[in-house]
C-alpha cells in the first residue's frame, strides 16, 4: 500500500477501514463486503455475497429491519446509529451499531453502502445500565410495599391504643371524685396530662396513617354549633400538662364557622403543645382566635429562642425535628398534621420565628359555610 | 437524498421509528410472535384481496398461498416488489392492484 500525500489507495482503505462496509442493491442484496466486516462476522467475504442484508439479522432484527427500518431507508434515504445484533459466522449475536445510506444517483443504478461498528462493550454498558435500573426499581417497589406495611401497623397499632387509653381517662376521673390526699391529686393531675398529651399523639399518628394510606384528612364541618368551647377545652387539656406555665387567650369569635370543631381542636392542641414544649418556661404564651374580614384567624405565639432558619422549610414535614433541639420529644407529626387539616380547610398555615417571638398563624376562610348551604 | 416531494409521508415515518420505544416494541414482538390467527380466516366475511410481495422476508410466496386458500373466494396478486411494505417501496402496483379489486 502507498500511503504518500498524493496518491491514497482507496480500494485497500475500503477493505481495511475500521469500520464494516457492505453495499448491496436497492433491494438490499449485499454485493460487496469489505474485509473488516468479514473479520467481524466471522465468515468469508464471498459467502455474505447474494444475501440480504436482513438474512445476517437474527428473527427479531429481521422483523424490525423489513417493518421500521427498509421502509425508513427507503423514504429518507438514510438512517444512523441504529443497534442491531448481527449473526455471526458461529451463529454468536454481534452487537453492532448500523448506519446506511441509500445511493441514487441520477442515470446510476441505486445502491445501499451500510458502514457497521462494533459496540459489545457499549451495548454491555447499556445492558448493565438498564439492570441497575430494574434492581434499583425492584428495590423501591420492595421498600413501598414495606412502608405501606408499616403504616398500616401503625394505623392497626393506634387504634388499639386509643381503647385503654379511654379506660385511663376513665378510671382517673372516678378516682378524682374520691378523697384524696393533696399528693394524690396531684399524681392525678399529672396523669391526667399524660394521657392528654398520648390520646394527642395517637390522634397524629393515625391522621398520618391514613394521609399515607391513601385516606387523607376528612372533614366533617359544621357550623351549627360554637368553635369556642371546644378550643378553651383543648387549652384547658395542655394546662394540666404544664400547670406552671401561664397561656394568655383571648377569643372573638361572632360569627358561625363552617369547621370541623375536633379537626380545628387537634390543630390547635398540636400548636399549644408545641408552644408549651419548645417556648420558654419564663413567657407566657399567647393563644388568640378570632374571625374578622371574613377569615378565621387563630394565633399561638411564644417566646425563646427562634427556629434556625435552616430548620424553617421543613418545619411541616412529617417526622421533622429540628435537629439539636435541646427537647427533641414527640414524633414530629404534630405541625405536618396541623398543616393538612389547615389545607383541608382551604386554609393556610404560617410560621414567623424571631428573637422576640416564634409566632404560629392559622388562617381559614369563612365562606366555607355557603358552601355548607348550598 | 430521500424523496422531498414525500415529505409529509417521512415525516411521519421519522416518528414512528423514533418512538420505537422498548416497551412498545416488547408488546409488539409479544403480539407479532404469540399471536396465532390462522383459524380466524375462514370466517372472513368480507372480499377479500391478498397483496403478496414476490420477495417478502417476514411473509414469503408460501403465506399468500395459505391465506388465499383458507379464505374462500379471495383475490390473490403477487406484486413485483421486495420487502413487506409494498406502499412504499412499490407504491405505483399497489395502487394498481387495489383499483383493480374495487
Amino acid at each position: 500500500m502507498n500511503w504518500d500525500a498524493g496518491h491514497i489507495d482507496f480500494e485497500a482503505l475500503f477493505e481495511i477501514a475500521p469500520c464494516g462496509y457492505l453495499l448491496t442493491d436497492k433491494n438490499g442484496r449485499i454485493s460487496r463486503a469489505n474485509k473488516t466486516f468479514a473479520n467481524w462476522i466471522g465468515r468469508p467475504g464471498h459467502e455474505l455475497l447474494g444475501l440480504r442484508f436482513s438474512d445476517l439479522l437474527p428473527i427479531a432484527g429481521k422483523m424490525f429491519y423489513e417493518t421500521h427500518l427498509a421502509p425508513y431507508l427507503h423514504m429518507q434515504g438514510s438512517f444512523i446509529e441504529v443497534a442491531l445484533d448481527l449473526k455471526g459466522g458461529g451463529g454468536a449475536k454481534i452487537p453492532m451499531l448500523v448506519n446506511a445510506i441509500e445511493q441514487r444517483s441520477e442515470g446510476g443504478i441505486p445502491f445501499i453502502c451500510f458502514t457497521l461498528f462494533m459496540a459489545a462493550q457499549r451495548r454491555a454498558y447499556e445492558l448493565g445500565l438498564l439492570e441497575e435500573r430494574d434492581e434499583a426499581n425492584a428495590i423501591i417497589a420492595a421498600e413501598r410495599e414495606e412502608a405501606e406495611l408499616r403504616e398500616q401497623f401503625i394505623a392497626v397499632l393506634g387504634h388499639d391504643l386509643r381503647n385503654p387509653l379511654a379506660s385511663l381517662a376513665s378510671g382517673l376521673h372516678l378516682l378524682s371524685e374520691e378523697n384524696l390526699s393533696e399528693r394524690g391529686r396531684k399524681v392525678l393531675g399529672l396523669m391526667d396530662g399524660s394521657i392528654v398529651r398520648a390520646t394527642g399523639l395517637i390522634d397524629n399518628v393515625l391522621d398520618f396513617a391514613r394521609g399515607r394510606l391513601g385516606g387523607g384528612i376528612t372533614l366533617e364541618r359544621d357550623a351549627s354549633e360554637p368553635l369556642e368551647p371546644v378550643l378553651q377545652q383543648v387549652v384547658s387539656e395542655l394546662q394540666t400538662i404544664a400547670p406552671a406555665r401561664s397561656v394568655d387567650v383571648s377569643y372573638d369569635l361572632d360569627v358561625p364557622i363552617s369547621c370541623d370543631r375536633v379537626r380545628i381542636g387537634q390543630l390547635l392542641s398540636n400548636l399549644l403543645g408545641n408552644a408549651l414544649t419548645h417556648g420558654a418556661r419564663d413567657k407566657p404564651v399567647r393563644v388568640r382566635a378570632a374571625t374578622n374580614d371574613g377569615q378565621l384567624k387563630i394565633v399561638v405565639a411564644n417566646g425563646g429562642v427562634p427556629i434556625p432558619p435552616e430548620a424553617m422549610e421543613h418545619l411541616f414535614e412529617p417526622f421533622f425535628r429540628a435537629n439539636g433541639h435541646p427537647s427533641g420529644k414527640g414524633l414530629g407529626l404534630g405541625l405536618h398534621i396541623a398543616c393538612e387539616i389547615a389545607q383541608a380547610h382551604g386554609g393556610t398555615l404560617e410560621v414567623h420565628s424571631d428573637e422576640v417571638e416564634t409566632v404560629f398563624t392559622f388562617t381559614m376562610p369563612l365562606d366555607g359555610t355557603q358552601e355548607l348551604t348550598a | 437524498m430521500g424523496n422531498a416531494d414525500r415529505s409529509e409521508l417521512g415525516d411521519e415515518l421519522t416518528a414512528s421509528v423514533c418512538r420505537t420505544d422498548p416497551q412498545i416494541a416488547k408488546h409488539f414482538a409479544r403480539v407479532t410472535f404469540l399471536s396465532d390467527h390462522r383459524a380466524d380466516l375462514a370466517t372472513a366475511a368480507a372480499r377479500v384481496l391478498i397483496l403478496q410481495c414476490r420477495d417478502d422476508v417476514i411473509a414469503p410466496l408460501s403465506v399468500g398461498a395459505y391465506v388465499h386458500d383458507a379464505i374462500q373466494g379471495s383475490e390473490l396478486v403477487v406484486l413485483d416488489a421486495t420487502g413487506h411494505c409494498p406502499n412504499l417501496s412499490a407504491p405505483e402496483p399497489t395502487i394498481a392492484a387495489i383499483k383493480a379489486f374495487l
